[in-house]
């Protein structure tokens, strides 16, 4: 659609009003829009839309230096978006002969104001100065549909002839469709952030969750008293007995007895040799029992381990039993000591 | 027990009763140092030579003099001086006006048992001559190679006192001691008893009892004792822990270490525990033989730090903290 302004010029004689009123009759048959020029009354403007922006524009034909605009910034309108309806006074020349009313806010269906706004500004062009009035007021749809704007109006008065009129733009249609879902590029921040911040709450809870485990696990350990975590490692030399591997099954034998020695007599007993060890039992005075067996299996095994010495079946039978008779009677005083200590 | 070693046993048993009888003549005489001399009695039965470090008087002479009548072999004292030539020590061409011909004066080093006094004090090239005899057992003078006596020992002595105008041995030198005894005073009690018995009236004198042969003979048994692979491991984590200790965690010691033990140190200490083993009549090595040798094989070859040296920290303090984190087999 085009858009015609009309401008009258101020100061016309009867003649060209005429004239004026000839060709804008002429126009009207012709079916573009329909002017109305009446003293003393309101003037109709034809309301048009640029299809560039698809905007609808209302523009009034007043005196030839005064015309009223009112275009929005979306001839459709998603339910989620916000209108903006300017509605724009340009005045070409002196501005001191008219006198304004202010423009408000027109009324509107399916539509609620949200807020309002006014600017003004001046330029000169072909030397003349235009000025122009600008009035924003912005709307968000209430329902999906048709939504409109009604005709803008504004009174002036014309002050050399002391005249007033009114300015009226056109009723403008605006669609509302269904709200519009962001697009991806606005919503991409906020969904990366929504992923991080998951992943790092799951991963919180899953240390978390590891982490008291863990501490259970631990709290479970040290609750369980050394001899039965060693006579548990005993059990499992008979496999290397069955398996034929004699020297290992010794040699763990001799290491569960040294850790044995380590932790309840706090002796460095894996970095010792065992007539050494032996001379740090009778120096600390241990019980005659455990001097006994210890020696007894710690000779078997390093007879075995480093003589090539074939032990017989009562040997492995008697290292084994001595180990874990150790092992047994120290668990028992400890349990004899826990209940003495409860009691 | 495997057969072998069984029977081994047995022969060890049989083989080193005289050392009984030479600790018995050697304890007539000297009292107390039963370290030096199981020391002494490791290295004859080794075939290697002696440093031995202390303090003037604590019967080092007497104790190698004593070994020597013991044993039945030569013996002789060496003092070293400044002004010592290697011909001294090893002999030299003498012009024999008579027969218009040069002959061969043997030198003191031909002997059994040598004792090498304040080996420091003599400049590097008679050191030098003493170590290549050590190393080669041969000596030439002229044109002549005469091999040495065996069983031959070099006792060396140093003394860690008065080291001003010393030439002291060069690492390399010193790696060609098969041990490094360290000696201290007597105790109170043994004091006392060397004060009774060393009376100047009647003083106390060792028998000979046995051959030179039977430490010979003793020798190759000593090769026969059994080393199990385990105790061959534990011998080389020692011997890297004083290379690489951060390897066996002992990151502290690190930087106190400029140089650990050379493979020589491996050998030594293997030969020793064999040794030692034998001192003990067993046929086979058990891990207190290794830890037994283990200071006097490498308190001379663990070369500590300058930052060692600023901490006061020895050879022997590394060697024990290795000892202690190593964990027997």
């Amino acid at each position: 659609m085009q858009q015609y302004i009309i401008i009258y010029k101020k100061g016309v004689n009867s003649m060209k009003k005429l004239l004026v009123i000839t060709i804008l009759l002429l126009m009207f048959s012709l079916g573009f829009s329909q002017d109305t020029l009446n003293e003393g009354t309101d003037s109709q403007a034809v309301g048009l839309s640029t299809p560039e922006d698809s905007s609808m524009l209302a523009s009034v034909p007043v005196w030839e230096d005064l015309t009223i605009k009112a275009f929005v910034n979306k001839d459709s309108l998603p339910e989620n978006d916000t209108l903006l309806l300017t509605v724009q006074v340009e005045l070409i020349g002196n501005p001191d002969i008219y006198e304004f009313s202010e423009v408000e806010p027109p009324e509107v269906s399916h539509l609620d104001l949200i807020s309002s706004a006014s600017r003004n500004r001046s330029e000169v062009k072909n030397g003349k100065t235009l000025m122009y009035k600008e009035y924003l007021f912005y709307y968000n749809p209430i329902s999906m549909g048709m939504a409109y704007i009604n005709p803008v109006n504004l009174k002036y008065k014309h002050i050399p002839l002391d005249k007033t009129r009114t300015l009226q733009t056109s009723r403008i249609g605006i669609k509302v469709t269904e709200p519009l879902i962001p697009n991806d590029k606005s919503i991409l921040p906020l969904i990366m952030l929504i992923v991080v911040a998951f992943t790092a709450g799951a991963a919180i809870l899953i240390w978390v969750y590891f982490r008291n485990k863990k501490r259970k696990s631990i709290e479970v350990e040290e609750s369980k008293p050394m001899e039965e975590e060693l006579l548990t490692e005993l059990k499992g030399t008979k496999k290397l007995l069955e398996a034929g591997d004699i020297s290992d099954y010794f040699g763990s034998i001799s290491q569960i007895t040294r850790r044995y020695l380590r932790e309840a007599l706090g002796i460095e007993a894996m970095g010792i040799p065992t007539k050494e060890l032996i001379g740090k039992l009778e120096e600390l005075n241990v019980d005659d029992k455990l001097l006994d067996r210890t020696q007894r299996v710690l000779t078997v095994c390093d007879m075995v381990r480093f003589a090539r010495h074939e032990a017989t079946q009562l040997e492995k039978d008697d290292v084994y039993m001595n180990l874990e008779m150790v092992l047994t009677e120290s668990l028992m005083n400890k349990s004899d000591e826990n209940r003495k200590n409860e009691t | 027990m495997h057969e072998d070693i069984q029977a081994l046993n047995e022969k060890i048993k049989k083989e080193s009763q005289f050392i009984k009888d030479i600790t018995n003549e050697i304890e007539k005489v000297i009292v107390g140092q039963k370290n030096m001399v199981e020391r002494l009695l490791i290295a004859l039965l080794s075939d290697g030579h002696l440093l031995l470090e202390g303090v003037p008087g604590l019967a080092k002479t007497l104790a190698i003099s004593t070994l020597s009548t013991i044993i039945k072999t030569k013996f002789q004292r060496i003092q070293f001086t400044p002004d010592l030539l290697p011909a001294d020590l090893v002999g030299t061409l003498i012009y024999n006006q008579q027969e218009a011909c040069f002959t061969t004066k043997k030198g003191p080093i031909f002997s059994n048992l040598i004792l090498a006094d304040e080996i420091n004090r003599a400049p590097a090239k008679v050191q030098s001559a003493l170590l290549e005899c050590m190393q080669e057992r041969q000596v030439t003078i002229g044109e002549n190679t005469f091999k040495m006596d065996e069983p031959f020992m070099v006792l060396a002595t140093q003394n860690p006192i008065e080291q001003h105008g010393t030439y002291p041995l060069p690492e390399a030198q010193v790696d060609r001691f098969m041990l490094k005894v360290v000696i201290g005073y007597p105790n109170k009690e043994e004091e006392k008893k060397i004060m009774e018995l060393h009376s100047p009236i009647n003083p106390p004198v060792a028998s000979p009892c046995i051959d030179p042969e039977a430490i010979l003979k003793a020798r190759k048994v000593v090769r026969e004792v059994y080393v199990d692979e385990k105790i061959e491991n534990y011998i080389l984590d020692i011997i890297f822990a004083t290379r690489y200790p951060e390897k066996y965690g002992l990151e502290e010691i690190k930087d106190l270490v400029s140089y650990g033990a050379s493979p020589r140190a491996s050998l030594y200490m293997k030969t020793t525990s064999c040794a030692h083993a034998f001192l003990m009549g067993r046929g086979y090595v058990t891990p207190e033989d290794v830890r037994a040798m283990a200071m006097d094989v490498l308190r001379h070859r663990v070369i500590v730090s300058y930052e060692a040296e600023a901490e006061e920290v020895s050879s022997e303090d590394i060697i024990r903290r290795i000892l202690g984190k190593i964990e027997v087999p």
